[in-house]
Order: C-alpha cells, then structure tokens, then sequence
C-alpha cells in the first residue's frame, strides 16, 4: 500500500473509493476538518508540521477501508418505480387526448403534439430528477422573486390566463422555498412569509386565474401550518399555528365584510344545485349531471348502450355531436366516464392518487427537511389540481382545473417536471444535508411503510 | 489496557449512541470525550467512526447539523433522535443482560458441564 503522510493525499485516496461523484466533496469535507484539528493538536503537544500531519492521517486509518465503507452507506437511490409510474400515467394521458381529440384541431397534429409532450415531459422528469436539489434551497429567495418576475408580463397579454395556468403550478413551490428562507428567524420570519404569498395571489386574481388562486392559497396554508406545527420560525409550535390560523380567519374576515365571500358562496351553492340557474351560471354544471345520469360503471363495448369509443356524445336532431370535453379540455376526464363508465375513470384517479400518496409518505420519512418542503409543494400542487379537476368532471363547476398527466400538453410537461424534481428529493436524500442551524425537533413518524425499489 | 478489537466494535454503536445523550457533539469530541470516559481505554480511529456515524444517521438513531464554531471553524454536529433515544435504550438492556451472563460464567469458577 502507498503511504500517505499528507492530508491531501489520504482525502485523494478516500475520494478514489467512493463511486457517488455528487457524494464526495460533502463526505471528504468533515474528514478534512477532522485531520486538521487533530493536526493541529499534534502541534500544540510541540510536533513539527510535518509530523503532525504524519500522525493525524496515521491517526484516521486506513483510507481504503474509510472510503469503501463510506461508499457502501452513500449511493443514489434509484427512483425508477416512481419514475415508471409517473410515464406510464403520462401515456394513459397521451391516449385520452389523441382519443377524445376536439374535432376541429388539426387531427394530424394531434398525436404529434401528445407524443412531444410526453417525450418532453420525460426529459423534464429526468432532467430534474437527476438534479441537486439543495442547488433550490441555496436560492430560495432568488427562486421566488425569479418566478413571480416570470409571470408579471404575462398580465400585458390579451388572453393570459392559458399561459399562466402552466406557470401557476410553479408558485406553491415558490412560496414554499420563500417560506424555507425564514428557518428560525421569528416573528418577523413568520410575517414575511405570510406577505410573500400577498404577490403570488395578487397575480392570480389580476390575471384572472382562480384555480391558480385556490391551489396557492391551499396549499401555502397547508405548508405554513406543517411549518409552524414544526416550530420552523422558532417562535414555539403552538403559538405559530395559532399565528398562522389567526391570519387565515382574519382573511376570510376580511373577504365576507367586503362582501367577496358572500359572492363566492353563492357560486358553491350553484356548483352545488346548478339546476337552480341552468340557463346562466349552471348551465355546465346543469349538462353535466345530465351526462352523469347515464354514466353506468362499465360501458360494455357489445352491448345495447355502448356507444362508440371517442363519442360518449349526445347526438342531437341535425347528427350533431355534443361531448363534455367540447365545453373544454379540462373536461375530458368526463368525456371519458360517459364513453366507457365511471369505473376506468375511477381506477385513473385512484392511480394519481396513489402516486402522490406514496410521494408524501416517502417525502415526510426521509430525512432532509428541505426535501420536506420541497415534496411537500409539488403534492399539495398536483393533489389540489386533481381534486379540483375531480369535483369539475363530476358536475360541480366552480372554476376551471386540468387533471395533471393527463389534460394539456405543456400542463404535461409542467407536472413531470414536478414530479421528477420531488424524486431527485428522495434519489439524493443520502448525502443531503441541511445549512449550519441546529435541527428542527422531529415529529414522530408516519407509522405506514411502503416497500420500494 | 489493549483491549480486543472485537470486543469494541460490536459495542461501539451503543457508545456513540449514548455520547450522544448527554448532547450534541461533532467526531472530533467525541473521540476525544470516549477516550476520557473510559480512562483512554477505548481510542476509536476516526476512520472507524465517521462510517458508522453516517449509518447511524442513515438508521435515523442521529441527525446531523452544521454550525460555525467560535473557532471560526464550521463543525458536523451529530444531534439524537427520538429513534435513536429508545435504540439506546435497547442497546442499553441487552448490554447489561450480556454483560450480567458474562459475569456470571466468569465468577462461576470450575467448568460444571457433563454434571
């Protein structure tokens, strides 16, 4: 075995071992800093430089043998069942939109654009998943003001709202890096978070985008909550919710004095009984129950109801068809209930669901708090977005919503790109780690265990 | 005294662990302090520790923090959790039961098998 006498060449010979590039400058680091203190006692007890340095690497053992252990605790940890998962959703979407394509779109295009969608898709996921995540928490600040900059010149367009429904999913994960920056910084932390959500939600009512606006408002109450449950600004767990909770209240306060909340009910109770207005407000909501009445579990392809696949249509006097998804894209979901029956929609929601339920479970089990925040966002983001879309497709019209993977192309590759970035979460979680601070007090576990490739 | 390498390494999670209890210490500490609780009987490589500190905190018994000493200098604290709090305490019982059969054989004196 060569000898090693210098520090630099005993951390050469322990970086040789270890396989995980990404690993090895934060592993050798705290070996580095370990030989230089010793070191340095060795001089303070009156050995020359030299031999200070000799005996501290003596001192370490042998490099080999530290390195190759160090290399068997650090590696990657694959993600591809998830990854998989994720494609395989992605495609059912490719096959709903080719399948229930609108009729005046350029047929020819139309199955062009899904596969680039989910070939960009892929890459997206792929791109973010092999992407350091702590790269993010180094530049929450500059994440956040970067995203909402990205989308005030959207307002100057003419018909923003398309183009911002594919930016709006990025601003829960904006508002959840702002709100990481304010670890253990009080009171004052506390408050800022809760005004930098005030431009995020500000955009979203000026675009207007109300899916956006509830999706933000949600989920950043929800990540603000599981905060101060952890006692994140360090102003106590109990005082921080209640803090949190109380300006939640005072919102809604606010918004029924200025007569916004009266309003809004309103709209839940036509969503609710659109039949009460179905010649204004309730008219989608009104034409969609009427679809749903006849929506059995299977739609047998042989049988006397069946109705060809891609229709699912009412055909009126002139041989005009009528669909859900001709109302609009983010009705496709019901279109594909009424061809064929609530249950393949069922099993293609309980899919989505099981997907961000595992990603929540593995997000809130792993270790690196930053990662938390991080999965956290782009659940909560896809999570709204597919109840919302649910709650639309099944006839309680509130306000537009696009089921992710599976309606829009671009929202597509939005969603993968979410996905993989919650993944790169769980790929590097071995050799994550956290700013200088001490540790936020862990909760005790989530009791389910999910086993995993 | 030189004590067996065996004898050590199968210990040496249980020591680490319950270092750790008294609060949070980086590696260097917690050579030096292992060394003073056992009158320099236990001198663990730095080598041996860091690995196992690392799968310590991959098991989730030790999470780790970085903080900037007064030195200037920025150290890897290795802080114990909830999990690793009962880890110990389970190390902690099956030590003394073993510790307690040892004993026992040891005071036992004059094989009794085949009586």
């Amino acid at each position: 075995m060569p000898e090693r006498k210098t520090i630099a060449a005993y951390l050469e010979a322990v970086q040789g071992q270890i396989r995980w590039k990404r690993a090895r400058p934060l592993l050798v680091r705290e070996l580095e800093r370990h030989l230089e203190d010793q070191r340095d006692d060795f001089l303070k007890e009156g050995k020359a430089p030299d031999e200070a340095e000799r005996l501290a690497v003596e001192d370490m053992g042998d490099p080999v043998t530290v390195g190759t252990e160090l290399d068997r605790i650090h590696r990657p940890r694959p993600q591809w069942g998830l990854l998989g998962l994720t494609i395989v959703l992605a495609a059912v979407g490719v096959f709903l939109r080719v399948l229930f394509r609108l009729p005046y779109f350029r047929q020819d295009l139309v199955l062009m654009r899904a596969l680039a969608s989910l070939g960009l898709g892929t890459a997206a996921m792929l791109g973010m998943y092999f992407f350091d995540v702590s790269r993010l928490v180094r530049h929450a600040r500059a994440l956040y003001i970067g995203t909402l900059v990205m989308t005030v010149p959207l307002l100057r367009f003419v018909y923003p709202t398309y183009s911002f429904s594919l930016m709006s999913a990025l601003y829960p994960l904006a508002y959840v890096l702002w709100l990481y920056s304010f670890r253990g910084k009080g009171w004052k932390g506390l408050l800022l978070t809760i005004l930098g959500g005030m431009p995020l939600a500000a955009v979203c009512c000026l675009i207007p985008s109300a899916s956006g606006l509830f999706i933000l408002l949600f989920s950043g109450l929800a990540a603000t909550l599981y905060a101060a449950g952890r006692d994140w600004f360090g102003v106590g767990r109990w005082k921080g919710v209640g803090a949190v909770l109380a300006v939640a209240l005072g919102l809604l306060a606010f918004l029924f004095l200025k007569g916004y909340l009266n309003s809004f009910l309103l709209r839940v109770m036509i969503a609710l009984r659109p039949e009460l207005e179905k010649e204004h407000r309730g008219y989608m909501g009104w034409v969609l129950h009427m679809f749903w009445e006849d929506v059995p579990p299977l739609r047998s392809a042989g049988g006397e109801a069946a109705m060809p696949v891609n229709t699912g249509a009412w055909v009126f006097g002139g041989g005009q068809e009528f669909r859900p998804i001709d109302f609009s894209h983010d009705f496709l979901p019901a279109s594909m209930a009424v061809a064929w029956g609530w249950i393949p929609l069922a099993l293609l929601l309980a899919a989505l669901a099981a997907l961000l339920l595992w990603l929540l479970v593995k997000g809130l089990r792993q270790s690196y708090l930053p990662g938390h925040f991080v999965v956290l966002a782009v659940v909560l983001t896809l999570g709204f977005q597919t109840l919302f879309s649910a709650a639309l497709n099944f006839g309680f019209v509130l306000f537009s919503a696009s089921l992710p993977l599976v309606v829009g192309n671009f929202q597509t590759v939005v969603d993968m790109a979410l996905i993989g970035l919650a993944l790169s979460v769980f790929r590097g979680n071995s050799i994550a780690r956290e700013g200088p601070g001490r540790p936020i007090p862990q909760r005790k576990r989530l009791r389910i265990k999910f086993e995993y490739q | 005294m030189e004590l067996e390498k065996s004898l050590v390494s199968g210990s040496m999670s249980l020591l680490v662990l319950k270092l750790l209890e008294g609060g949070d210490l980086y590696g260097y500490q917690m050579i030096a302090e292992l060394r003073r609780r056992s009158d320099d009987t236990f001198r663990l490589k730095a080598g041996t520790l860091y690995p196992l500190l690392h799968s310590l905190e991959e098991k989730g018994f030790v999470t780790a923090y970085e903080q900037t000493a007064e030195s200037g200098k920025t150290r890897r604290y290795y802080h114990l959790t909830k999990q690793g709090r009962s880890a110990l305490q389970e190390k902690e019982t099956a030590w003394n039961a073993y510790a307690r059969a040892v004993g026992r054989v040891l005071k036992g004196g004059a094989c009794l098998a085949g009586a």
